[in-house]
């Protein structure tokens, strides 16, 4: 009791010294606590953000590796098909699946959204460069229509719709497999052709215009992103209001009417499937199983790890840089406060030495010493605390803005550099549609790194909430205490060392 | 009844060169004043140090009640048998002429409930007036700070009183009252009270009279 009550008078009666003490200790403590409140929201964030949004899983087909393998190895190859998804995701290990299946339709009576000057209807003879002679479509992509149709087998995985890029304005989105013939088109689409819900239109195979279709429209979707679309390489298939979206059975239809020698290949194109496991660590065993199951060695196991990677990479640098930022506060402040203990406890040698030739013990100098300091340091934890609570969320929106500022600056340096046609690695370019892999863009057969820069959209994840949790807290005592005890054991070793009567010899 | 301290063969030196003490043999009792006289250098306030068990000693060389000094708990040896008069007093500057006294007091007894009023009543014999009571110690006069040293002292009923030069700073009359108060602890109340001093006064007064001469102790 009574080193305490002399350790509360001494920090009273010393303001000036304790006050230097507590400024440099509510720094610290300040520093301390927004970068432990970023590190753990951070760290919070990227758990929260792993689970939900589990590795997508898809088959990607090497087609090089396919092109050159021997007329028998290509017999043997066998694709992807409906009934091989629908078997592998029904693991144990898998959580959920979806897939997409896709073909390229043309018709007479509708007229394909063309948003570029350059002609791209059949009867407009475009440049002999892009054309071939059969259909007057790209050179060297087959038998391509003008409108992309796809199915999802679960249209909760319409990434678009779900992100609210697209919504339906007028009818409704195609339901089950029983509602057969029926889609739906783009706003722009339906203007153009002055198409309404209820009316009915007709397309045909692209390669066969004796295989026609007759739809009825029962949905009309409004592309919210609708300035980013355009024809790249003049192909209305690619421009999204080209989109039609139908259910499986329809897409289904049309694959099996396709059925030629490259229907294998066709039908590979066309089926994109997306697996999530319960637990991403078996994706391991996953690959195995499917394997086992039969699916073919030219496939090849992919996830979007890099993208879930890429998009919390700003989060994640943040994360690393308040760790970083910990430590060295923690350097300084234990090598400031050890100095100004040292100093101290040099200052007040008189007082120790009076202390102990009156029979104060060594352990007794040194708690008094120690509990001064903590007074002091309890505090400025209240102060650092409360302002390291009100700072943390604006120094962390501050810090994640130029986090994301310098990555989006660097990504779009990239594009500059390569003339604006955005050519970028993988994974700089992350468009946040988890189908955008190789054999699996229900988008059309476009790779990442071929796409307009307008095109490109990262979705980094730009806000992080920050609040001052009980862990943190404890956390922050726990720093504090190792800090004052620390700082204060050097000081102590001083206190053991003295003599008093040397002391008080000196000072007489 | 045996000496409640004494020294055999004492010697002493503080670098192993040159010594200071030589082969003191020296009993102190209860109840009498003991004066220590000697020049500058004499090796008094070395003494006054090994007696406090402020300096390290070797085995067998003090013993107090016949224990080994070296032996016992110097911390608590010095807050509760001895009381120790520093030559320049070695008060606390940041704390008043009470808590001084009252700091001695907690140490000797943490749950002595009269710490106060027995600081004051012995600040008051030994002549501090009422309105000094809570001055800060740089605001006394040294002769004032030499008698607040005296009362801490005997804040707490230790057996010996070891006192260096406690009357340097005082005038002749104040200088007389003290020696009365040390006569008094010894006599009445059966301390030991050790003094050293160049003080004429003191010898007189003193019941026994040593000589320290070149580190060599004569009656």
């Amino acid at each position: 009791m009574i080193i305490v009550k002399n350790a509360f008078r001494n920090m009273i009666r010393n303001k000036g010294r304790n006050l230097l003490i507590g400024i440099i200790i509510t720094i610290i403590t300040l520093c301390t606590c927004i970068a432990l409140a970023i590190h753990q929201a951070g760290s919070n964030l990227v758990q929260t953000y792993k689970e939900t949004n589990p590795l997508s899983i898809t088959f990607s087909l090497d087609m090089n590796e396919l092109r050159s393998a021997s007329d028998d190895e290509k017999n043997e190859f066998s694709s992807l098909t409906v009934e091989d998804v629908k078997n592998y995701g029904n693991s144990d290990l898998v959580k959920d699946y979806y897939y997409t299946i896709e073909a390229s339709l043309s018709s007479e009576e509708v007229d394909a959204v063309n948003d570029n000057v350059r002609p791209a209807k059949e009867n407009e003879n475009p440049p002999e460069d892009i054309v071939d002679e059969n259909n007057g479509h790209g050179k060297g992509m087959g038998n391509i229509g003008d409108f992309r149709i796809t199915a999802y087998s679960n249209f909760a995985y319409l990434n678009d719709f779900t992100d609210g890029n697209k919504k339906i304005v007028d009818g409704t989105m195609v339901s089950g497999d029983s509602d057969d013939n029926e889609i739906v088109i783009s706003e722009s689409l339906a203007e153009d052709n002055d198409i309404k819900v209820g009316d009915e239109v007709s397309f045909y195979l692209p390669e066969d215009e004796d295989t026609s279709y007759t739809f009825t429209v029962v949905g009309i979707f409004e592309d919210v992103n609708s300035d980013n679309t355009s024809n790249f390489m003049e192909m209305n298939a690619l421009n999204s209001s080209n989109q039609i979206y139908a259910n499986i059975t329809t897409v289904e239809q049309i694959l099996n009417d396709q059925g030629d020698d490259n229907s294998k290949l066709v039908a590979t194109n066309g089926l994109n499937a997306v697996f999530y496991l319960y637990n991403n660590d078996d994706l391991e065993q996953f690959e195995k199983e499917v394997q086992d199951k039969g699916l073919s060695t030219y496939y090849s196991v992919t996830t979007n790890e890099d993208e879930i990677s890429q998009q919390l990479q700003p989060i994640q640098n943040i994360v690393s840089f308040s760790i970083q930022f910990l430590i060295v506060i923690l350097i300084i402040g234990v090598v400031v406060l050890t100095i100004i203990n040292f100093l101290n406890i040099r200052d007040r040698k008189y007082e120790i030495g009076v202390l102990r030739a009156i029979g104060m013990s060594k352990l007794m100098v040194s708690t008094q010493l120690i509990l001064e300091i903590f007074f002091v340091a309890f505090i400025s934890l209240m102060i650092g605390t409360t302002s390291g609570t009100l700072l943390a969320q604006p120094v962390t929106n501050k810090v994640l803005e130029n986090e994301v500022a310098s990555y989006t600056e660097s990504v779009s340096n990239t594009q500059t550099n390569f003339g604006g046609n955005g050519f970028s690695r993988p994974s700089q370019d992350i468009s946040g549609n988890e189908n955008d892999t190789p054999g699996n863009r229900p988008d059309g057969d476009i790779p990442n790194n071929m796409k307009k820069p307008t095109q490109q959209v990262t979705n980094y994840v730009d806000s992080l909430t920050v609040h001052i949790s009980v862990i943190t807290i404890i956390e922050l005592l726990d720093i504090s205490l190792l800090l004052i005890v620390g700082s204060s054991i050097v000081a102590c070793l001083f206190v053991n060392k003295y003599n008093p009567n040397a002391i008080l010899q000196n000072r007489n | 009844m045996g000496a409640i301290i004494q020294t055999k063969n004492l010697s002493f030196s503080y670098d192993n060169m040159h010594t200071v003490l030589k082969d003191i043999n020296l009993e102190f009792f209860s109840g009498k004043v003991y004066g220590i006289f000697g020049r500058s250098g004499a090796g008094k306030s070395t003494l006054l140090s090994l007696l406090a068990g402020l300096e390290t000693i070797n085995e067998n060389q003090i013993f107090y009640k016949d224990i080994d000094l070296s032996s016992l708990n110097l911390d608590r040896y010095r807050s509760h048998d001895i009381g120790i008069v520093f030559q320049s007093y070695n008060l606390l500057p940041q704390l008043t002429a009470v808590e001084n006294v009252c700091l001695s007091i907690e140490l000797n007894n943490p749950k002595n409930k009269d710490k106060i009023k027995k600081a004051k009543g012995l600040l008051r014999k030994v002549g501090i007036r009422e309105e000094l009571f809570n001055h800060k110690i740089l605001k006394l006069s040294g002769g004032e700070q030499q008698r607040v040293a005296i009362a801490r002292a005997l804040s707490y009923d230790a057996d010996i009183i070891l006192a260096d030069e406690p009357t340097g700073n005082l005038d002749p009359e104040t200088e007389e009252e003290i020696i009365k108060l040390f006569l008094n602890v010894a006599h009445k109340e059966n301390k030991c009270v050790i003094i050293i001093s160049h003080s004429r006064e003191v010898k007189k007064h003193v019941d026994v009279c040593y000589q320290l001469i070149n580190g060599r102790v004569t009656i």
